[in-house]
């Protein structure tokens, strides 16, 4: 009665949740050991699944090959084939050279010329093959394989842990758990329940499947749910005709409603394409050979209660399982059972559907600024970017990005090294000029008291001063800013500051002007002033060194553009020349 | 994911573009034959078909049925004949089934008994078969002596599989100068192989949109979502999850309401995503919507599920629901739910609360309740 419990099953294919499943069955039962021995997948060594409240881990093997190796197939009872319809003949045929003795496929849309090639396999290497397209099957009390039987949530509910003498052969799988519960909440246990599937040419089919349970001991009845179409049933009444078999056989055929009506139902084989293939017909024949036919969907539970007593089937008693399984966590926390302090918050929301639709410079601004930027925003965000991009390969950045390239590293090292390049002395200007000037504004220090600390401390200004640019030879970038600046933005008080600035540091130095750095902090302060931003926000972009980003974005595709440059050169390790190194 | 039914015309397309094109000129004929070109049966009956008729008639006939709607009009030259033979292959589980005879076109009907059977068994590489190599000897040595080409029917079998054929019969054909002459194709193919025939759309101009919209989800996921529309102003509107259930309520649906009070065939399954259970449903309820019945009763239900996860699928539908809210209680629409399954507890509680909350009449049931009482006292 008990010989599927010990019974061991490979899984070819990545379905953990069914696998999840079956190990559950498997721990409510009171097994020692799970019933799933192996999987073959790629990518990794082992998997790990709940084991009651404990973990364990099953080994995945990246074919059959390698599983040999280490599992004697003599071990193995069964496979479950999760694979889809264009490898099912592939894996299935290697299952078959395996010689493992029952195989269950899974995968609905295979095509019917493999499937029957399948069938004429299974039948000379004599091996059982269930599907395609089958949900699995369970053994009540003893094992289950794949989906049958549901989740933990159910086949506890539904009593299927409990064994019995009812088995329940469907072409339907999504019917096969409702079949189930029918029968465990008012007739007794399920033997076994089979979804054989909905193709019309299935690997075995109903007949096979009926008399191959019917062989086996402590079977009372069986339950057979057909449909229109094809002609299974009718094999199946001939079969009855001609064989007494001890269970009873109670049937209820599905589509009877579907006569004159040419309706192509959801399962492959539910469409009647002949008189014989039809509900009616169907019905005649396995009542004439002795089987209990239910027309009527709405009557079965009655028949079915009925047979059972004649059959002395009883009810199932108040049971529970061995071993209860722990409540999901996920499941508990989804359904606010247990609550739990999250380790991350994130308030980034970005729509890529909405970002599609916009400008780099607009999608940045919202993203890092957190304001809605209107277009003349997302422009001079857009403006700024694309000037900063690349400011030549002799920068300290780019100088980075090459010889990285050039040791033969890959591009995100040599974009990271030149990225680290960044800081105090170059490209992270921007964030301190702001810093500066939003300091400056806030506590009305004059551009003459600001030259003065920042000359009484004895550092540059940051936003100020070119190499070689001066105020007879400008830089044109800064000037198209400040263009720019004037001619859409109202509120310019940190840019007529930064001017201020400027005019005192000229007039000692000519080359002390107001650079791309100071000019580009000004005009965001500005920006961020016209929004309306509260102090607070501002500091807060400030203190997180927000300004920055736009020069560590930009500057980005220029140091890829460096790399890339270096590798399409093929240009070898660079060593620099000993002639220009004064050893001291 | 299963057998469809393919035109005429396009099983002639790829059976000409394989075997050729017999000339006409040799016959010289000047006579035709117009048939409306779908897989809808007894066009002789229905008055679909004109045989032997001349350039000027066959053109008058066509616009005749274009008139009448039918796009696809096949258009051949007629062969004038005497003797009509039989030719089929058909799918079975274990075999390919050849059926061939002497009589042919509806005369069949009455003679099957006189047709000869040759079961070819299901090999996969069966040319190499020397078996099925003897069997097709045998057919050349006993049958239709005068084809000039004695591999015939072997390239038609090749053919056949080729195209992933489940049924395919050539009733009648005719041998004129020891050519094999096709004068009517019949056929199904199996829609998961792979074949050159293309499925044709039956009744173009009786499909919905909305069925076409829907069988467009279906073709672009690995789920499954069907809808085939029966009437347009039925009172039942059943949202069914799964093959089997969706064929338990809709003899369910039959039986207490009556067939013309069955809105649609459909069902849903393989665990679709909320978005395209969205999709799915603001199909139907449009629908559902312009019929014009009385009491109209929306049935979102099914099995007890495998591994569909139900409050996914279900807030799909709710978000449906949500959209046509207002006009649903303005036609007093009554939703019944019943649906079994992973966290059938949790998306039955989802919907019931939705659907208190918004004032729709309802009844929400699980597992504790029966399929066949969800309609109790209706």
């Amino acid at each position: 009665m008990q010989k599927y419990l010990d019974k061991k099953l490979i899984v070819v294919g990545n379905q953990p949740e069914a696998i999840q499943a079956t190990l559950d069955f498997d721990y409510v039962l009171g097994k020692e050991k799970p019933s799933i021995l192996a999987i073959i997948d790629t990518n990794t060594k082992v998997k790990i699944f709940n084991w009651g409240a404990e973990n364990i881990t099953i080994p995945v093997f990246k074919n059959l090959q390698e599983l040999k190796k280490v599992i004697s197939i003599n071990e193995i009872w069964g496979a479950i084939n999760f694979t889809s319809s264009r490898n099912v003949l592939r894996v299935t045929k290697q299952l078959l050279d395996l010689d493992i003795k029952n195989i269950f496929i899974l995968a609905e849309n295979v095509a019917e010329r493999d499937t029957r090639f399948l069938r004429q396999l299974s039948k000379e290497k004599n091996i059982n093959i269930v599907g395609p397209s089958s949900v699995g099957v369970l053994y009540g009390g003893q094992l289950k394989i794949s989906h049958a039987g549901g989740l933990p949530e159910n086949f506890i509910r539904e009593k299927l842990f409990v064994g019995g003498e009812v088995a329940i052969i469907s072409k339907s799988g999504g019917m096969l758990n409702e079949l189930m519960s029918m029968v465990t909440r008012s007739v007794g246990g399920i033997y076994m329940a089979k979804a054989i599937g909905g193709d019309r040419f299935p690997i075995e089919n109903l007949k096979e499947a009926v008399e191959k349970v019917s062989k086996e001991e402590g079977v009372k009845m069986i339950l057979v749910l057909g449909e229109v179409g094809g002609t299974q049933e009718n094999e199946l009444a001939e079969y009855l005709q001609k064989n007494k078999i001890n269970p009873k056989v109670v049937v209820h055929i599905l589509g009877g409603g579907a006569k004159n009506v040419e309706i192509q139902f959801g399962h492959a084989g539910a469409m009647a394409n002949s008189d014989v293939e039809s509900v009616e017909y169907k019905n005649q024949i396995l009542e004439k050979a002795g089987a209990v036919v239910v027309k009527d969907f709405a009557n079965l539970k009655k028949a079915l209660k009925e047979e059972a007593s004649k059959l002395e089937i009883n009810t199932i008693e108040d049971v529970t399982p061995n071993r209860n399984l722990p409540d999901n966590f996920k499941n508990l926390l989804r359904t606010k059972k247990v609550r739990h302090t999250p380790e991350i918050l994130s308030s980034f929301d970005y729509n890529y559907s909405q970002g599609a639709k916009q400008t780099m410079g607009k999608i940045l601004f919202e993203l890092w600024f957190r304001r809605k930027a209107d277009k003349t925003v997302g422009d001079f965000m857009d403006l700024v970017l694309k000037t900063l991009i690349d400011h030549g390969p002799e920068v300290s950045g780019a100088i980075n990005t090459i010889i990285t390239s050039r040791a033969g590293k890959d591009m995100v090292s040599s974009l990271a090294s030149g990225l680290l390049t960044i800081g105090p002395r170059f490209g992270g200007a921007i964030n301190e000029a702001g810093k500066n000037f939003y300091r400056c504004l806030e506590e009305n220090i004059s551009p003459e008291n600001f030259v003065k600390e920042m000359k009484d401390k004895n550092v540059y200004i940051p936003g100020i001063g070119h190499r070689v640019k001066s105020k007879t030879n400008p830089d044109d970038r800064v000037e198209m800013f400040k263009k720019y600046a004037k001619k859409n933005f109202i509120s310019r008080k940190f840019l007529d500051f930064s001017l201020n600035v400027e005019k005192i540091t000229t007039a000692k130095k000519d080359n002390l002007i107001l650079n791309v750095d100071g000019v580009v902090a000004a005009i965001m302060l500005d920006i961020f002033t016209g929004l309306k931003m509260t102090n607070a926000e501002i500091l807060q972009i400030l203190n997180a060194e927000g300004l920055n980003a736009l020069f560590i974005y930009a500057r980005s595709a220029g140091f890829i553009a460096h790399y890339l440059d270096q590798k399409y050169l093929d240009q070898p390790l660079y060593r620099h020349p000993e002639w220009d190194v004064l050893k001291i | 994911m299963a057998q469809v039914k393919v035109s005429e015309g396009e099983i002639r397309r790829v059976y000409e573009k394989r075997f050729g094109v017999f000339p006409v000129s040799i016959l010289d004929s000047k006579k035709f034959v117009v048939k409306v070109d779908d897989t809808i049966g007894g066009r002789f009956k229905k008055g679909l078909i004109k045989v032997g008729v001349t350039k000027r008639e066959a053109k008058e006939f066509e616009k005749e049925l274009q008139v009448k709607g039918y796009k696809k009009i096949l258009t051949l030259p007629y062969f004038p004949h005497e003797k009509e033979y039989y030719f089929s292959i058909e799918s079975f589980s274990d075999y390919d089934l050849l059926r061939l005879g002497n009589v042919g076109g509806v005369e069949v009907e009455e003679s099957w008994d006189k047709l000869s059977e040759y079961r070819i068994p299901i090999i996969e590489n069966w040319k190499q078969d020397n078996n099925i190599q003897k069997i097709f000897v045998e057919i050349s040595r006993n049958h239709l002596t005068e084809i000039q080409n004695t591999n015939l029917l072997l390239e038609i079998y090749d053919f056949y599989i080729q195209n992933s054929f489940s049924f395919l019969e050539i009733n009648p054909f005719t041998i004129l100068q020891g050519n094999f002459i096709p004068l009517d194709f019949k056929g199904r193919i199996d829609n998961m192989g792979k074949s050159e025939v293309t499925i044709s759309e039956v009744n173009d101009k009786s499909v919905s949109k909305e069925e076409k919209n829907i069988a467009e989800l279906d073709k672009n996921t690995s789920s499954s979502l069907k809808f085939q529309l029966l009437n347009k102003d039925a009172r039942v509107w059943p949202l069914i999850a799964g093959g089997g259930a969706s064929i338990v309520f809709y003899d369910l649906i039959n039986k207490k309401f009556g067939k013309k009070e069955n809105a649609f065939y459909g069902e849903y399954s393989g665990n679709p995503t909320t978005d395209l259970m969205y999709e799915y449903c603001k199909n139907i309820f449009t629908l559902l919507l312009k019929s014009n019945a009385n009491n109209k009763i929306l049935v979102i239900a099914g099995g007890n599920a495998n591994f569909t996860y139900i409050p996914n699928t279900f807030k799909g539908i709710i978000k449906a629901i949500e959209e046509i809210m207002q006009e649903l209680k303005k036609q007093k629409v009554l939703v019944l739910v019943r649906r079994g399954g992973p966290n059938d507890t949790e998306g039955l509680k989802l919907i019931k609360e939705f659907l208190d909350k918004n004032q729709l009449e309802n009844r929400v049931y699980g597992m504790e309740t029966d399929i066949v009482d969800v309609f109790n006292n209706i």
